[in-house]
């Protein structure tokens, strides 16, 4: 009973690491896309 | 067979520990939380996950360009690392036993290291966020086993803390949850599944119940401050006082005349002879400071058998406080963070600790004030709650060098930062 709710808690570890690491990517581009931004609009200027 | 299944669902904290070092923290803070080794019994047991995790970290970091990560120069960074060089120098100098002082100075240093990868780490509301759930989710499994024991055995079942952990006996587990239960009661309203916030608000109660199944009288003083705290949060105060009654009232019926009889000797403090011994180890670490003053006996010393013996001889110093003390044969640990670290180091390493903690609790409370965001806010707060009882019931603990409280000041830093880079528009 316990290893299987371990397992469980465990798997939901795993499953909450892969939505973080997910949000983490996005986050990741979207600091990418602010930094061309910045650099475009300076040389425009 | 249940090592290998362990194993191979423990491959992808490591690969993506690898790929995305933040990840990597969150599988530390688990294996310290969780204490995996505790379920296996086969060849997976002497693994040291959170080596193999750490390292998985590390190697990331060296690899992965991260455009979050933040430089570690920060006071109370600074602060955490003197009072991690006095803690060495006490130990090359230690009273008791090398291998006892060095192998406690090899745990705290791994503290540190970890509080100080999370400062450069934990920079994005994402990964903070991250880091809590994996910390309650690990947290929360203890809590569940232990919680339910309790009360399916109707209180029976003594909470005596958790196996090859910081937490090893029913004092230290109940503090180390009474600091997890502000984060849970953050992040309820956070979560955004609905089936988490169900689990966190259910293991917040289950931890309430462990902190009663614990019979720490620390302990319980320490959840009268978060049912304090939390009271003064909640919007519906009269159905958080109706559900606290209700709450206590079948908590203390169900754990029995034994732990009211518990709970009633912080009356008789003086007549009881485990706060006596208590009172005996005090003074000991007291006078071991007075002798070594820079430097202390080193970590772990003062309840070394000939340490304890030779302080012993001048224990009548104190007799204007009590004259029973504990015999002399009977050493104790210092049961609290002050006369640990007091003991231990000497008077400049409890000045680097209370700076520490006084520093970190200043941050929260500024936290609560300056912050731009509500979310920042109510984490401050919930920190906050919990270094007050660590201050509090820590008093009466030997938990000076405990993972969770210096990962804790580094979130402080964390949000600090994350406030700092918000702009309003």
């Amino acid at each position: 009973m316990s290893s299987l709710v371990f397992l469980i808690s465990m798997g939901l570890v795993i499953y909450f690491l892969l939505q973080g690491d997910k949000q983490d990517r996005l986050d990741r581009q979207q600091a990418e896309d602010d930094k061309k931004t910045l650099a475009k609009q300076s040389k425009a200027k | 067979m249940k090592d290998l299944i362990f194993l191979l669902m423990f491959l992808p904290f490591v690969i993506l520990a690898l790929r995305n070092p933040f990840i990597g923290l969150c599988g530390w803070i688990w294996t310290i939380m969780a204490i995996p080794n505790n379920m296996l019994w086969g060849f997976a047991s002497d693994i040291r996950f959170t080596y193999v995790i750490a390292l998985a970290t590390i190697i990331g970091m060296i690899f992965d360009k991260d455009p979050f990560r933040k430089p570690l120069f920060n006071g109370l960074f600074v602060l955490m690392v003197l009072f991690l060089l006095q803690c060495a120098i006490s130990n090359t100098f230690t009273l008791g036993t090398g291998v006892a002082s060095w192998a406690v100075w090899s745990d705290f240093f791994k503290a540190i290291l970890f509080s100080g990868l999370c400062m450069m780490l934990l920079t994005t509301k994402n990964r903070i966020e991250t880091f809590l759930i994996v910390l309650l989710l690990g947290a929360g499994f203890n809590i569940f086993f232990e919680g339910l024991k309790f009360l399916v055995s109707l209180g029976n079942y003594k909470i005596i803390g958790i196996q090859n952990s910081m937490m090893t006996d029913n004092n230290l587990f109940a503090l180390a949850i009474l600091m997890v239960l502000p984060l849970y009661m953050y992040m309820i309203p956070q979560a955004r599944h609905k089936y988490l916030k169900l689990g966190f608000t259910g293991l917040a109660g289950l931890a309430a119940v462990c902190v009663i199944g614990s019979f720490s009288r620390g302990g319980f003083v320490g959840l009268l401050i978060v049912g304090w705290r939390i009271f003064l949060k909640v919007k519906r105060k009269f159905v958080f006082i109706l559900f606290t009654l209700i709450f206590a009232s079948s908590a203390i019926y169900v754990a029995s005349d034994k732990w009211t009889d518990r709970i009633q000797t912080i009356d008789n403090a003086k007549e009881d002879d485990s706060f006596l011994g208590r009172v005996t180890a005090w003074k000991l670490a007291t006078l071991a400071a007075m002798d070594r003053p820079f430097i202390g006996a080193g970590q772990d010393s003062v309840q070394h058998g000939w340490v304890w013996a030779y302080y012993y001889s001048d224990i009548q110093k104190f007799d204007f406080i009590t004259d029973r003390n504990t015999p002399i044969e009977h050493p104790k640990a210092s049961h609290s963070i002050y006369f640990q670290v007091l003991g231990d180091t000497g008077f400049i390493g409890l000045l680097l600790f209370l700076l520490i903690l006084g520093k970190s609790l200043l941050l929260s409370k500024q936290l609560t004030i300056d912050a731009k965001q509500a979310w920042i806010s109510n984490l401050g707060k919930s920190i906050n709650t919990s270094l007050l009882v660590y201050l509090i019931s820590g008093g009466l603990l030997s938990l000076a060098y405990y993972d969770l409280i210096y990962a804790m000041v580094s979130m402080l830093i964390c949000l600090k930062q994350i406030n700092q880079s918000i702009v309003i528009k």
